[in-house]
């Protein structure tokens, strides 16, 4: 039986989630769950919960708690990752001051002053991690959940031996939502009221196929069909719809003038464009309503926190129901060799030969009992790989910034940003750029203190 | 779901396929089989032998119909197996004994070589006539071909008809996988492996059993002389390159200067001859008493003798189960090589790992193949080409290209010698060849 490694177990989109997912799995309902957080509460917190889920569901899994993970990684086979380095504090800066300057991010998570600053607190760590695993656990897969998923899997790549693959939500939450658009499973989208709930638990309704690719939070549906059938015309009709438009306006413009869907959120996209955030008016009137996702995980989490304790007390059932993350879906398939396909974010060994060599894409990939093995996906419409290159030129900067440790790549990948690119000059951009390196000086590696 | 065989004579074959069909779980009444061979006696075998396999199984049995026009049969057909035999036995007669006289001593002879480009001068011009058919009757059709040498077919298929779905399937690797499992006494369906290169000469590049790599075990198995007195050649290529290679040992020993180069040699690395790399061994294998075989055939046909239900090697009727939508299937598969192996050339034929899924093939990224490995593979690959363009361009100096870089015949003759076998054989075959080689 595996013995799965979480570390960053305190997280709150995933840990929970993915614990669930494991033990829906007959083939994983004995795994050896090891629990890794620096947070003390939030390791007690996830760990009582796990032990509750074992006693609810009378689960035979063996759980073990740590706040050191070279303690328990020896034997590891798999390690999810799900660490936040600097927690809130940290993103709060990363949002709030290049907000002073007009840059308004409403993720800020993956590109942009707040991807970039986030990449150069989490490499450091991620990259420390990756040691421990060299050495304790050298054939184990690392699962990266964190983000920028794209610049962390681009550095581990590129400076360790670690096996890993990322993982996002976003290619099969969108191909959910898509198919809600063309009318496909709303009857049973209806049945959740939870629009967050709905996202992660309701099933892929049966006939829809699609075959996405690009990068990580902009990857794009080159194929999506219903019963066998190309469904685009059936999105171009749903955009017609205002009411349908108007839950993804941003999306559906991209639909409309490049040609294709593309995956996370209208908020996500909007920021790694120069088309839609440039002054308050665009934003107004391309993305209505907000969704700041630094105050929807800072108002989200006392909540949280109270429903847990609740279902740690008996008071709340734990519910348990399989979720759309990739994680235990890959782990059932090397353990048991059902074949599954997932959207992975792998190193670009020429599968998507229109861009750069080495990056990190997300593609779609097989899994079997030997692991991760990525499909050739072939060049994306030039349209397409353009916008994808305005990002990866940003992600190049940022990773090789903090391997080498030269701070000059970081003001430049953010003067390549195109969301503010299209907003400051050149020493405005500097000035922001050095206020962050001020505010976050302490979740900084040495080589990028000012 | 129609299935169309062509080259349904092919009888062994064609059955091992139609009872795959009735084992996996496809709705009874959808399942539309057509048979096609010119050879209206054996057609008329693997028809009764197929409606007898549709009896026992709940098909109607109105639902498989036999001809010897492929045109009548390939309207409205998803899928098209191809395994065809063009000329007789004296073809290949002589593909075995003029190189022979000239001291290219060949076993199998299908794949490359002496043997394999004049079997591909032979076969291609039928396969473009079936693939011409196909793109004007059933285009979309997903079309695997059986028929050797499938590399130099698939690659002159891929250049003529690019958007055909025609993938090439061969049972050397799973094959190979049995034998290792056999050797070491694993059970086979714990074995995993991860294979890649050309066909027949194709790599396992990963060997585990319970996610263990078992190649150290291999490693140490392989130094029992008995078992080198059975699998010689692969054993030999396994110590000195590090990788178990597939197809058999006779095969194998053909496609490198290694093993056939002089008489001594022959004997030494051919203990058992047979497979293991006996002289001219297809001509026994060819040459089978052909009345005893078709009373055989009677007594199957006639219901006297049981149909063999075993599950077969083949991944073909699996691949359809995948496609239709009953799950993803893993499958080696002959393709041009679209940035699945890195170190061998864009344009060639690879045998790699594919991933079945509804409607779709997808290969798998396999990235750079060990230097030695690419090596051997390249050697072959540029003699293929040869033979591509030979045929493409209908130019006799490809054939002589294709001959002179062939690591065995390049290892016996001088290039005068090469081009005077050529010539020898081209004048034998004359009766099998299109006039416009001469």
């Amino acid at each position: 039986m595996p013995k799965i490694v979480l570390i960053g177990a305190g997280s709150v989109v995933f840990a929970q989630k993915l614990i669930t997912d494991i033990i829906t799995f007959p083939a994983l309902r004995e795994s050896t769950l090891a629990l890794v957080d620096i947070d003390e509460t939030r390791l007690e917190l996830i760990t009582r919960l796990t032990e509750r889920l074992k006693e609810q569901e009378h689960l035979p899994i063996t759980i073990e708690a740590t706040k050191d993970r070279r303690k328990v990684l020896k034997g590891a086979q798999y390690v999810i990752n799900m660490i936040q380095v600097g927690g809130l504090d940290a993103y709060r800066l990363d949002v709030e001051i290049p907000r002073k300057y007009g840059i308004d991010q409403t993720v800020g998570d993956t590109l942009g002053p707040g991807g970039v600053f986030r990449a150069l607190r989490t490499i450091p760590v991620l990259l420390e991690i990756c040691r421990d695993i060299e050495e304790l656990c050298p054939s184990a897969l690392l699962i990266n959940y964190t983000n920028p998923m794209a610049m962390l899997c681009w550095a581990m790549n590129k400076a360790t031996r670690v096996r890993n693959v990322g993982l996002c939500h976003s290619v099969q939450g969108t191909a959910r939502t898509l198919a809600e658009y063309i009318g496909v499973g709303v009857e049973d989208a209806r049945q959740y009221e939870d629009e967050e709930y709905r996202f992660f638990y309701k099933p892929m309704p049966e006939g829809i196929d699609y075959w996405v690719a690009g990068i990580n939070h902009q990857a794009w549906f080159l194929e999506f069909r219903y019963r066998g059938e190309n469904a685009y015309p059936l999105l171009w009709k749903a955009m017609e719809n205002p009411e349908i438009y108007r839950r993804d306006i941003v999306r559906f413009e991209i639909m409309r003038h490049f040609g294709y869907f593309v995956t996370e959120s209208s908020h996500h996209m909007s920021e790694y464009v120069p088309y839609f955030r440039k002054n308050p008016e665009l934003i107004a009137k391309y993305i209505p309503e907000r969704w700041d996702y630094y105050e929807i995980c800072r108002s989200g989490l006392a909540p949280y926190m109270e429903r847990i304790k609740r279902q740690i007390q008996g008071e709340e059932l734990i519910e348990v129901r399989r979720s759309l993350e990739y994680g235990a879906h890959i782990i059932n398939a090397m353990e048991t060799g059902e074949l599954v396909r997932i959207n992975g974010n792998v190193a670009n060994t020429g599968l998507i030969p229109n861009l750069p060599e080495g990056c990190c894409v997300e593609v779609p990939c097989l899994v079997d009992r030997l692991g991760i093995h990525p499909c050739f996906v072939g060049d994306l419409p030039p349209q397409l790989a353009s916008i994808n290159r305005t990002n990866i030129s940003v992600q190049e900067l940022a990773v090789e910034g903090v391997l080498q440790g030269k701070k000059e790549y970081i003001y430049e990948a953010i003067a390549l940003d195109p969301l503010t690119a299209g907003i400051l000059t050149l020493d405005d951009i500097k000035r922001m750029v050095d206020e962050m390196f001020v505010a976050e000086r302490e979740y900084l590696p040495e080589s990028l203190r000012l | 779901m129609k299935v169309t065989f062509i080259g349904a004579g092919s009888l062994v074959f064609t059955q091992r396929l139609l009872v795959d069909l009735a084992r996996l779980p496809f709705p009874r009444e959808e399942i539309e089989v057509a048979l096609v061979d010119i050879n209206e006696r054996r057609l008329s075998y693997i028809l009764r032998i197929a409606r007898r396999i549709f009896e026992e199984n709940g098909i109607p049995v109105e639902r498989v119909f036999a001809t010897t026009d492929r045109r009548e049969a390939l309207p409205r057909s998803q899928y098209v197996f191809i395994s065809i035999l063009v000329g007789d036995i004296e073809a290949i007669r002589k593909d075995i004994e003029i190189p022979l006289r000239y001291g290219v001593d060949q076993c199998i002879g299908d794949t490359i070589g002496p043997g394999g480009v004049f079997r591909a001068l032979r076969t291609a011009p039928v396969i473009l006539d079936i693939c011409r058919d196909i793109a004007e009757l059933c285009p979309e059709a997903f079309v695997f071909n059986y028929t050797n040498p499938m590399s130099i077919l698939c690659w002159v298929v891929k250049e003529r008809y690019p958007d055909l779905r025609f993938y090439g399937l061969c049972h050397s690797v799973q094959h190979t996988a049995r034998q290792i499992a056999e050797y070491m006494g694993w059970p086979l369906e714990k074995l995993e492996y991860w294979v890649a290169g050309i066909n027949h000469q194709a790599w396992f590049l990963e060997l585990r059993l319970d996610g263990k790599d078992v190649y150290p075990l291999l490693r140490e198995k392989v130094e029992d002389p008995e078992l080198w007195k059975l699998d010689t050649t692969r054993i030999e290529m396994f110590k000195h390159l590090g990788y178990y290679v597939t197809e058999s040992s006779g095969h194998n020993s053909e496609y490198n200067p290694w093993f056939r180069k002089r008489p001594d040699l022959v004997q030494r690395f051919t203990p058992g001859g047979g497979w293991n790399g006996e002289t001219g061994f297809i001509l026994k294998l060819y040459g089978k008493d052909r009345e005893s075989y078709e009373q055989e055939l009677e007594r199957i046909a006639s219901g006297e003798m049981p149909i063999d239900y075993a599950e077969s090697e083949e991944y073909g009727i699996k691949i359809i189960h995948a496609l239709e939508g009953g799950g993803v299937f893993r499958a080696n598969m002959n393709l041009p090589n679209r940035g699945s192996i890195t170190n061998l050339p864009p344009q060639c034929i690879v045998e790699v790992p594919c991933f079945v899924e509804k409607g779709h093939i997808r290969p798998a990224f396999v990235g750079d193949l060990p230097l030695q490995l690419a090596a051997l593979n390249r050697m072959v690959v540029q003699s293929q080409e040869m033979a591509v363009q030979a045929i493409l361009q209908g130019k006799r100096e490809y054939v002589y290209y294709a001959l002179y870089y062939d690591p065995l015949t390049a290892a016996v003759l001088s290039l005068d010698e090469i081009k005077k076998m050529v010539d020898e054989m081209f004048e034998a075959e004359r009766a099998y060849l299109a006039e416009s080689w001469f």
